[in-house]
């Protein structure tokens, strides 16, 4: 059995984003604010996803997004919403015939660019690493944005409505 | 005779105004309806040929998307529960505050009352007329809204209670939403957070069913 160690500098949020091997990870944070975790496999290779996206996503976003925004009573307890829709996308096969340590680095963002570099002795393969806006999931968000505000306003004035009415 | 082509060249010359006015606006509608179709339907096409090969196209694996929403649920519930323990802390405040301001809005309204009864006496005494029923109708406006005062005190512990039952169940589902969430960030700080959430709001509600000779 080898033991992998996964350590991610500059990545920050990033809970319930990485999987390795099919399963997610708990992350620890160090005292030099990066992240690390270890795992442990009999495989020689092992495929390491690190994945970030927006709520945009799927084919029932509007109908998800509308459950969110009622659920959260109009939005005042919802999570803020990431307005320019970063994507992060890789995924890498680490082969694991040793013990090996790998440092995932977060690059300066550049439209459709490799978004971290992997530091390490073994042998790794970049089956995908890119970052970028989402065009479509910003104008989406825009529309959902423009009827929450819509929704509010007739949900106000119903109420106001209703005040002056009885 | 010159009178007559005068009036039909006139004729001709507001006919010809009248096409082209017509014409001007048929240009324009024109106009508009062809931004109308490249806004919302040009465009709609274009996105949509780009939406087949754009990134939203990228099928995530089913446990992923899950997760995603999941986490998102218990951050709302976890936020409204904090929301709501602020909420109880802020009435209960004010529920303990309100008998402490009551007291010393009666100190400030006797300050005021044997202020404005000197005034009133010297002014009835120096000026010409009787200001004094005025005076008086001020102040018993001001007295009697004293009674509305213990009536705050009372609405603001019937809104604790409320607020305190609301925030306990809201707690509860935060614990059930992170629990089933696999991501464990920060899992155990917010679970005691929630428990002493629980804790408290409990303990104000045991205090609100003791005072209930309060209400």
């Amino acid at each position: 059995m080898t033991k992998l160690d996964l350590e991610f500098i500059g990545l920050k949020n990033m809970e319930g984003c990485i999987v390795v091997d099919g399963k997610y990870v708990k992350l620890k944070k160090n005292k030099e604010k990066t992240y690390s975790c270890s795992v442990e496999t009999d495989k020689k290779q092992v495929e390491v996803v690190i994945y970030k996206t927006h709520n945009y996503f799927g084919k029932n976003w509007f109908w998800w997004n509308l459950l969110y925004f009622v659920i959260s009573v109009f939005g005042l307890f919802d999570v803020r919403a990431d307005k320019k829709c970063l994507v992060l996308d890789g995924s890498f096969n680490i082969s694991t015939e040793q013990d090996t340590k790998v440092i995932f680095r977060r690059l300066d963002f550049e439209e459709g660019a490799r978004f971290v570099e992997v530091e390490t002795s073994s042998e790794v393969e970049e089956l995908s690493n890119t970052q970028y806006y989402d065009k479509e999931a910003k104008a989406r968000h825009k529309k959902m944005k423009k009827f929450k505000i819509a929704t509010t306003i007739i949900f106000l004035a119903l109420i106001i409505t209703l005040i002056v009415v009885l | 005779m010159s009178s007559k082509m005068h009036q039909k060249k006139q004729r001709r010359t507001f006919l010809k105004k009248i096409y082209f006015f017509l014409q001007n606006i048929d240009t324009k509608i024109r106009i508009i309806c062809y931004y109308i179709k490249r806004k919302f339907f040009i465009k709609e096409e274009f996105v949509e040929k780009k939406d087949s090969v754009g990134p939203l196209d990228k099928v995530l694996p089913n446990n992923m998307l899950k997760q995603l929403r999941l986490q998102r649920f218990s951050k709302i519930f976890f936020n409204m529960a904090i929301a709501t323990s602020i909420l109880v802390f802020i009435a209960l405040l004010s529920s303990l505050i309100t008998p402490l301001l009551y007291f010393f809005a009666l100190v400030v309204l006797i300050i005021v009352v044997m202020g404005l009864i000197i005034f009133t006496a010297g002014a009835a005494f120096f000026m010409p007329g009787n200001p004094v029923g005025i005076v008086w109708g001020l102040l018993s406006g001001l007295v009697s809204s004293g009674e509305s005062m213990s009536e705050f005190v009372k609405f603001c512990f019937n809104i604790t209670k409320w607020i305190s039952i609301v925030g306990i169940v809201l707690s509860v589902i935060a614990i059930v939403f992170l629990s089933i969430t696999k991501s464990k960030q920060k899992f155990v700080v917010k679970i005691i957070v929630l428990s002493i959430l629980i804790l408290v709001l409990g303990v104000v509600f045991a205090f609100q069913m003791l005072t209930g000779g309060m209400q």
